[in-house]
């Protein structure tokens, strides 16, 4: 590997621990604003006259986030498990999994179920059990590697890494093996420079989210102290809507608002963690071309999104397409992880169905 | 930097949250990163030709006019007109240099070099003319200058100048051979005390001797010879390095060393020499000067009025160290060693009655163009390895540009979903007692900006009493 690669590949991985760094301290933060947020609407309600029927709904809604929390707690264990099986098999363990190493499990579960989405573009919340643990594991980035046991080689988990952070990791360093199969120094220069462009791209990612991140944690502490002074403002009201002043029934709206708003600093998604190409883009890339790209991609659909999150916004010439195509064909750990013989992939031509339906975004 | 971010900047100060200072910090570093990116790319650009069919057509054009000028004006010793002024400038050079060394004489050359060669004497200045080197050497006083070694103005002629002037000797070359003369000038002694004293005496003899011998000696009749050309000397060098090597000189160095001589004795020396640049430094001037007028009328076409400035126009026009300028000195050099070399044969076939005179050939060929033209595509073959390098590394920083550009795009995005400072100001507002109208509005605004579902947020009076009346 090139010095240009290993450098590039580094500055990813460290952009990933910065980032995980950050996803660490905004979980730390979310559990105190979700506090605030439910003080506050339990204040209103008791203000609100709610009628049995919303108040059923509202016990409903309560009743999800109660799930939601449940799940987190569920995954955490979950994985607490694993580790401990793989570390007792002298495996790799969490070692592999440098996201989750680096954080407190409770709060790096609690950020990935609610940012989270899986390699399917499916929100992780949605997901329940074992695929929900596996999804925001693998969101985390490397976590998959451990969580199907200790053992597991880099490429076999090829389509599990399809989240975010995961990538950088192993799938460079799996896909990166594919230049030692070119003797021409021209060919790999092309590859590495290729590859270099993908850590790049990942780099900046995780930078995005890096800066994002800050700025949610920034907001949830500002906004953790607005909530506790309209708590006590709301609380001097009284519980009488009809008797307040229209100055102070003008403050409550401001206040509703306000949780509402400050509700979405939990929600909201992390634009960086997003995956950039999603199984929705897949099937309408495929339901507007489907003379050109025939069954191949509707029977690979997992395998397409990935190899499109891969090189998404990589600007890449005919050489290097035909140069990339060849280094996957090439490249036995890629395709047993991607459940594809050489022959099948050579005649898809799938990397220019991926140039395709990046083309279509 | 663009209006965008300035206006970036204006908000950091002004927002109490502080917020978008991590995103206006992460901007800003981009931007820098992509302003180095582009000087990269530029500076590749920059190693571009830029040149278009006028160009090639006028340094082709400059080219020929410098080869007629060479042809008719230049030709061959002893029938150059640019010769003559040339020798006449070398001979007013050397009286003035005789003037300043002390010599009273009035408009004689041979005077002024006698003084000269009186003043600053060396041992190594045997002629051939009666003396013992005529029968050994076959040195004459046309050759003698050739064939002395510390009469070539090169480093190998310094060397044997300040040997022989050490040991009272002499150096030749001739018939391939380096030949040595002890005991060359009886009387002579290098004046110095010391070491370093001897060694300045014997370098400021020599390059006196070379001043006084480069528009003839003494006793020279007519124009006599000047000191070799360095273009030519070389020839020497060659037999000497081998001979100190104990590498056997080949046919051809002697043929080669030969040729030198013969056409050092029909006046190829410094003088010509000088002669024959002059035509190629007129291509080089002639080159350069259209070069710089088409890309000055470029920039006024170009540059309105307000933005034009004396750096600007000198960065666009100036003709030294581009590689367009050095594109069209190849152009119209190589035209010009086209054009000489044509006359230059066909000449050497008419003089040869039937076959081909090679002396003619070389007297007539301008080897100050040949060397230039050399340079030039030297500096081609080097840029052209080096911008097929860059061309590499260009695709890769225009790929590079494009992911930081969509980084800096997501960043202006975050930018502008998080610049909500002013809207969480209705905090405040509340405080105030008339303006808790205004405050709800901007609560209304940041749950919208922040992604509540519309029918969620709260809008209207309307709408917060059905909120705590149970109708939402």
């Amino acid at each position: 590997m090139s010095k240009k690669l290993k450098l590039a590949q580094e500055q990813a991985e460290v952009a990933i621990k910065e980032t995980n760094k950050k996803i660490e301290e905004l979980g730390n933060h979310t559990v105190a604003l979700y506090d605030s947020l439910n003080a506050l609407q339990e204040q209103f309600d008791k203000i609100r006259n709610m009628p049995s029927d919303k108040k059923l709904e509202y016990e409903k809604l309560q009743k999800i986030r109660m799930e939601w929390k449940q799940q987190a707690e569920k995954i955490e264990a979950d994985y607490k498990k694993t580790t401990v099986k793989t570390a007792g098999k002298g495996a790799a363990g969490v070692g592999a999994g440098v996201a989750v190493v680096t954080m407190g499990p409770t709060a790096a579960m609690g950020v990935a179920t609610t940012f989270g989405v899986a390699s399917t573009g499916t929100a992780i919340s949605s997901l329940s059990g074992a695929a929900a643990t596996n999804a925001a594991l693998a969101w985390l980035g490397g976590g998959a590697l451990s969580a199907g046991g200790g053992g597991m080689a880099a490429g076999e988990a090829f389509l599990a890494l399809a989240g975010p952070v995961g990538w950088a990791i192993a799938g460079i360093a799996l896909l990166g093996s594919g230049i030692m199969f070119f003797k021409a120094k021209s060919d790999q220069k092309r590859l590495e420079n290729v590859f270099c462009l993908i850590s790049e791209r990942d780099k900046r990612r995780y930078e995005l989210a890096r800066v994002e991140l800050s700025e949610r944690i920034i907001r949830i502490i500002d906004e953790n102290e607005l909530l506790g002074k309209a708590l006590e403002k709301t609380i001097s009201f009284g519980t009488e809507y009809n008797s307040m002043t229209e100055a102070q029934q003008y403050e409550l709206g401001s206040y509703v608002n306000l949780m509402y708003a400050s509700t979405q600093l939990l929600v909201n998604p992390i634009m960086g963690l997003k995956p950039n190409y999603t199984q929705a883009d897949l099937d309408r890339y495929i339901s507007s071309n489907q003379d050109t790209c025939g069954s191949f991609c509707s029977e690979h659909k997992e395998l397409m999104v990935s190899m499109c999150n891969l090189l998404y916004g990589i600007d890449m010439d005919e050489t290097d397409k035909k140069l990339l195509s060849k280094s996957f064909r090439k490249n036995k750990k890629f395709l047993a992880s991607s459940g594809i013989s050489k022959k099948e992939f050579k005649d898809s031509e799938i990397v220019f169905h991926v140039c395709e339906a990046l083309k279509c975004l | 930097m663009s209006d965008y971010s300035v206006l970036l900047e204006m908000d950091v100060s002004a927002e109490k949250y502080g917020f978008n200072s991590s995103i206006v910090a992460a901007i800003n570093d981009a931007e820098e990163e992509l302003t180095s990116i582009d000087e990269s790319i530029e500076s590749i650009k920059r190693m571009r030709i830029d040149c278009d069919k006028t160009d090639y057509i006028l340094s082709a054009c400059s080219g020929v006019l410098c080869g007629i000028m060479d042809v008719f004006l230049v030709g061959k010793p002893g029938e150059s007109p640019i010769g003559k002024l040339t020798d006449k400038w070398f001979a007013n050079r050397t009286m003035d240099f005789a003037k300043l060394c002390g010599w009273k004489g009035q408009g004689e050359l041979s005077s002024a070099v006698r003084f000269l060669e009186k003043r600053f004497k060396v041992p190594y200045d045997q002629h051939g003319a009666g003396d013992i080197a005529k029968g050994l050497l076959d040195l004459t006083p046309s050759n003698h200058h050739f064939k002395s070694l510390a009469h070539n103005p090169t480093l190998v002629g310094l060397f044997f100048s300040i040997l022989d002037q050490f040991n009272n000797a002499s150096h030749f070359v001739s018939e391939g051979q380096l030949i040595a003369v002890d005991n060359a000038s009886g009387e002579f002694e290098l004046k110095g005390n010391s070491i370093h004293a001897k060694l300045v005496c014997g370098f400021v003899n020599w390059f006196v001797h070379l001043v006084s011998d480069v528009s003839g000696s003494s006793g020279s009749k007519g124009r006599g010879s000047g000191i070799p050309s360095p273009m030519w000397s070389w020839v020497n060098d060659i037999i000497v390095l081998k001979r100190k090597l104990n590498i056997p000189t080949s046919e051809f160095d002697k043929n080669i060393n030969g040729l030198a001589v013969k056409i050092f004795k029909e006046g190829f020396d410094v003088r010509f020499q000088t002669a024959q640049a002059i035509p190629v430094f007129v291509n080089e001037l002639i080159v350069r000067f259209i070069y710089a007028v088409r890309r000055m009328i470029k920039y006024f076409s170009d540059t309105s009025g307000m933005e034009r400035s004396f750096i600007s126009m000198w960065k666009s026009c100036e003709p030294f160290s581009n590689p367009s300028v050095k594109r069209m000195l190849t152009v119209a050099h190589g035209t010009f060693c086209l054009v000489d070399a044509g006359d230059a044969v066909i000449r050497g076939f008419v003089a040869g009655a039937g076959s081909f005179n090679i002396c003619e050939f070389f007297l007539r060929l301008n080897i100050a163009g040949i060397g230039r033209f050399t340079i030039s595509l030297y500096g081609e073959a080097k840029r052209g390895i080096a911008v097929l390098k860059q061309e590499n590394e260009n695709v890769f920083m225009l790929r590079k540009k494009h992911i930081i550009q969509d980084y800096v795009n997501g960043l202006k995005e975050l930018y502008s979903m998080y610049d909500d400072g002013e809207l969480l100001r209705f905090i405040d507002d509340l405080e105030e007692s008339d303006m808790y109208k205004l405050a709800f509005a901007k609560s209304a605004e940041l749950a919208a900006k922040r992604s509540v579902p519309a029918d969620k947020i709260l809008k209207s009076k309307n709408d917060i009493d059905d909120f705590f009346g149970g109708a939402r």
